[in-house]
């Protein structure tokens, strides 16, 4: 079975979907019901979302999970 | 159960400058004793209403530490706002978590300085010298306990004269309590602080 180490570096598109439809982050945090620095800190990397709430943001912006977020460092 | 309680809340907060005032008058810090010992009916009305305004005020303060202590509701509902308790989404949720444990380990610790610094005993003393040759000065170090409360104790030596002694700087149970309440909500609030992002609002 594969392993995978190191620390996962995640990050998003966040910002960029956002600004294509024009929504401030504001709009953004009551669309997918959290705080505007919920989304402050997503967009910076300095928080990771829950399963819950990605998919949250999957949906508003109809798109997949994979098209927001992606990851960096990993080493099987 | 919470009209109560709200009652209680407004009456402790409302009523908190009129329970300074017989404090203040008590202390000597209002009015001359020549004035308070006159018998001007209407003064008299007012300070007797003030001084059972402050019995009720702390029967009311009373009962409402005894409910903080045995209901979760209303510990959650009071305590969370004094605490700076944020928890709107997951991530304050999370931050709150965090500082939580960071909270708890601080107050450990702080818990830990404070028994070894009430039961350390260091007494510096000058010997009276009754002999040639004999030491000018003594100093012990000891770690007591006991369960209730001990009153100084005289000196069981009568050459000894203290110079310094730890016994004198005890923190009283007061002092520490306070100072534990405070810890914990600086520590809590910095943790918190720092968690979060420079940017929030």
């Amino acid at each position: 079975m594969p392993r995978i180490t190191g620390k996962l570096s995640i990050l998003n598109h966040i910002a960029t979907l956002r600004n294509k439809k024009s929504w401030t982050q504001q709009d953004l945090a009551d669309a997918v019901e959290v705080t505007r620095g919920t989304i402050i800190a997503l967009e910076k990397g300095s928080y990771n979302p829950s399963l819950e709430l990605a998919f949250r943001l999957a949906k508003v912006f109809k798109t997949n999970i994979d098209n927001i977020f992606y990851n960096e460092n990993i080493h099987e | 159960m919470n009209k109560t309680l709200k009652l209680l809340q407004n009456y402790l907060l409302l009523s908190f400058p009129f329970v300074l005032i017989p404090i203040a008058i008590s202390q000597g810090y209002l009015f001359s004793p020549a004035i308070l010992n006159s018998n001007n009916i209407l003064l008299k009305i007012i300070t007797n209403g003030l001084v059972i305004n402050l019995m009720l005020w702390i029967l009311a303060l009373a009962a409402y530490l005894l409910l903080l202590l045995l209901s979760t509701e209303v510990r959650n509902k009071t305590l969370a706002r004094l605490a700076n308790l944020k928890e709107r989404d997951e991530r304050e949720e999370y931050i709150t978590g965090k500082a939580a444990r960071a909270t708890y380990l601080a107050t450990l610790s702080l818990t830990l300085f404070l028994l070894f610094i009430s039961m350390l005993n260091v007494n510096l003393s000058s010997i009276e010298k009754t002999a040639p040759g004999q030491p000018g000065h003594s100093i012990s170090l000891g770690l007591g306990y006991s369960v209730f409360t001990k009153t100084a104790e005289k000196p069981e030596h009568s050459e000894l004269h203290p110079i310094f002694d730890t016994v004198q700087y005890k923190l009283s149970t007061e002092t520490i309590l306070l100072l534990m309440l405070g810890w914990q909500l600086v520590i809590f609030n910095l943790t918190a602080r720092k968690e979060q992002s420079p940017r929030d609002e």
